[in-house]
């Protein structure tokens, strides 16, 4: 076994691990809330639900805590820290940049214009959700559009028009907190926040499959990430269109980020650490960083989300525990490991 | 024979006993329409209640005296005490401190109750609903809990509140239909006076909240269109300053707006549409009111801080603060919609409007008045909620 080989599959058990730590995790969220359901009463209602059996004998209002309140919030949070990983590593990649962030062509300003416009105007926009979302998928299509030249969008006025069409919807996202009452103002900026408090089983299902496809073209192409991230000559050198392979990714991730956004809000920091995270711990190798940032990603929500709603007596934000957790983290990996990474 | 008597006997026995039970066990239950037009059953004698809103439901029960079956609230505004301060041109220091919500002067206790949202606003814990236990949970969207801004918010609470078995109650508060004149709170009484079998008494304290509108628009109806007097409605909040902006105004289509025009038959200064609008010192200077009022505005704003705060010396000249007429209205912490002491806030503007017509009434009496008539306290209860309603200014200036 040569010593490649044996760190591969070093890197590999470490996968494995970190999908335990996630499943024990997920475990433990949902045992851990306000009102106090033992371990035992949860795994048997789980089980109940999932496999079968007489739902009579469990206590209905122990069952709707689990099964319609945590679970899906659980999970929700789960594939959000998925996709906004998956995301993170594709945009890293793509751009060639280890700063750029699933927000960077404005997905996250043009939702919360969305969003705000639907809190604003309830009687006109019927579905805030719908609205985040439309708007967040005609930022990024306003990016890119804006830096296409003679049929080809380069990296670097992608990132510029991703900025400037992020500023215009932020500026625009200002206006409107300017101009709405207090108790549309505070919506708004609980929205910006972040949360998965609203998390319901037809957010989950809306929302999986998207993320399960778009992990699976982004994990089975990840070598093609890996050349991408070499640069177009190169890539264009060893058979692979970079940007056709860049189109795909940018809309792949930004219609999955699209669409966890519409629903939970803004989350910071998710896609910018766990990718940087998978790759401090696992090397360049897009083919560990895709899987391993996804798991970090839900992990870190999972964590995130958890202590949100456990910690005091009421709920905070989840975009203030992102910051706060997030942080030190990243400093430590960056402290521990980031020489041998970065140089 | 004996034997075949005694056992028709039993027999006849238990069926009445059934019988008996059957009629009292249905007697013990009973049905009430909310708002959404859905009929819930609940047991006869409700004992824990759940409320979602910012004090009105606490209002109504306070007056039904069946405050006490509240185990657990909805809003951090009745648990909060608020204090503003704001220091004057010439150096004065001003704190205005113990500012609450009257419920939470009435009814201490309300302290010691859950509270279903987090301390800011808009995050509902389901589970500390549940840990409460509640028989009947009372959600009234439009306040600034479950606000009504967000429809599919208010449909998601609406459906997870009553999937976890809690009999839900929903009231709609004026602002669910946008309806400024306010007859949906009738409606809202209503139904709070079914649910406590006290329809008529719910009904009476409508027609009473209602009597002071009928009162105002008598004396106020007849005046011409050029002898009306303009007002504006101007919030001080501290944060619009930072934003290059004075005040904020509320517009025509607003409730504010109503009671000004189609009520007191005063004017609104600003004639555009919205509420919260910011002005510049040269935008207020063109409107020029014959009053200002200032509402609660992210903080309390006595008629001190226009008049003597350096933050407007720049607006001495307009001339409603040269003839010094400014008015505070009440503290209302968190009112996303009305409350049951409109009726203050209406006589306050009306009388800010035309002191003449409403020199006979005198708000810091009314107050009083209200508070006993709606609240049933003691006349020093009623003072303090008076000061607790930072209204003392009224005392001070007999207004």
């Amino acid at each position: 076994m040569t010593s490649k080989s044996k760190s591969s599959a070093q890197k590999l058990t470490m996968i494995v691990v970190l999908l335990l730590i996630l499943v024990v995790g997920t475990l433990w969220a949902l045992t851990a809330g306000t009102y106090d359901i033992s371990a035992e009463e949860t795994y048997h209602i789980l089980r109940t639900k999932l496999m079968g059996g007489s739902e009579e004998e469990l206590s209905k209002l122990h069952t709707v805590i689990i099964w319609t309140i945590r679970t899906p919030r659980v999970l929700l949070a789960i594939i959000t820290g998925v996709a906004f990983a998956l995301s993170g590593a594709a945009y890293q990649a793509c751009f060639r940049n280890p700063l750029v962030e699933p927000y960077i062509l404005g997905v996250s300003a043009g939702a919360a214009f969305g969003a705000a416009l639907g809190i604003m105007f309830p009687t006109i926009i019927r579905s805030m959700q719908l609205s985040a979302f439309g708007f967040a998928i005609l930022a990024v299509a306003l990016s890119y559009a804006i830096s296409k030249t003679r049929g080809r969008a380069p990296v670097i006025t992608l990132v510029i028009s991703g900025v400037v069409i992020g500023s215009l919807f932020s500026a625009m996202v200002s206006l409107l907190k300017y101009l709405a009452p207090d108790a549309q103002l505070r919506e708004i900026t609980f929205w910006m926040m972040g949360g998965f408090y609203y998390a319901t089983w037809k957010d989950v299902i809306l929302t999986a499959p998207f993320v399960a496809v778009v992990f699976a073209i982004i994990f089975l192409t990840s070598w093609k990430l890996n050349i991408l991230s070499m640069g177009d000559e190169e890539a264009r050198t060893l058979g692979v269109h970079p940007e056709r392979y860049r189109l795909l990714y940018i809309l792949s991730t930004t219609l999955v980020t699209a669409l966890c956004v519409s629903q939970v809000g803004i989350v910071a920091w998710v896609g910018l650490m766990a990718p940087h995270a998978a790759r401090m711990i696992f090397g360049a190798d897009n083919s560990y960083v895709v899987p391993a940032g996804a798991l970090l990603g839900a992990l870190f929500i999972l964590l995130c989300d958890t202590m949100a709603r456990t910690i005091a007596s009421s709920e905070i934000p989840i975009g203030i525990l992102t910051s706060v957790v997030g942080a030190p983290f990243l400093i430590y990996l960056l402290r521990s490991k980031g020489k041998t990474l970065y140089g | 024979m004996k034997r075949s008597q005694h056992s028709a006997t039993g027999v006849a026995a238990i069926l009445f006993f059934c019988i008996v039970s059957f009629a009292v066990g249905a007697q013990e239950q009973y049905t009430v329409t909310d708002m959404r037009g859905k009929s819930i059953t609940l047991p006869k004698e409700l004992e824990r209640i759940a409320t979602i809103d910012d004090g009105f439901v606490e209002a109504v029960m306070t007056h039904l005296g069946v405050i006490d079956k509240v185990v657990a609230i909805g809003s951090w505004s009745m648990k909060r005490d608020y204090t503003y301060s704001f220091v004057t041109g010439s150096g004065e220091h001003y704190t205005y401190s113990k500012g609450w919500n009257t419920m939470k002067y009435l009814h201490p206790w309300l302290n010691d109750l859950p509270c279903i949202n987090s301390p800011q606003g808009n995050i509902l814990s389901y589970e500390t609903l549940a840990q409460s236990n509640p028989q009947l949970v009372i959600l009234r969207v439009g306040d600034c809990t479950v606000g009504s801004g967000n429809r599919e918010a208010v449909e998601k609470t609406i459906s997870t509140i009553e999937a976890m078995g809690f009999p839900l109650l929903v009231l709609y508060s004026p602002s669910w239909y946008r309806n400024s004149d306010l007859t949906s709170m009738n409606e809202e009484m209503a139904v709070l006076g079914r649910l406590f079998h006290q329809e008529d008494k719910a009904r009476a304290l409508a027609a009473y909240l209602r009597s002071t509108i009928d009162l105002i628009q008598e004396r106020t109806q007849a005046i011409p269109e050029s002898k009306k007097s303009r007002l504006l409605m101007l919030g001080l909040n501290p944060n619009i300053r930072t934003k290059g902006g004075t005040g904020s105004v509320w517009g025509i289509d607003t409730p504010e707006s109503y009671i000004i025009e189609s009520i007191a038959h005063a004017k609104n200064a600003f004639r555009e549409n919205g509420r919260g609008k910011i002005l510049n010192i040269e935008q207020i200077y063109a409107l020029d009111p014959d009053v200002i009022i200032l509402p609660t505005s992210n903080g309390y704003h006595p008629p001190r801080e226009i008049l003597e705060g350096p933050d407007f010396s720049l607006l001495s000249e307009l001339r409603a603060i040269k003839n010094r007429r400014v008015c505070a209205m009440p503290w209302t912490p968190m009112n996303c919609s009305r409350r049951v002491e409109y009726p203050l806030d209406m006589l306050i503007i009306a009388k800010a409007a035309y002191p003449e017509l409403f020199s006979d009434i005198k708000i810091h009496e009314v107050a009083l008045q209200f508070y006993k008539d709606v609240y049933h306290v003691d006349d020093a209860t009623a003072r303090g909620l008076r000061s607790a309603q930072w209204l003392d200014w009224t005392v001070e200036n007999d207004f």
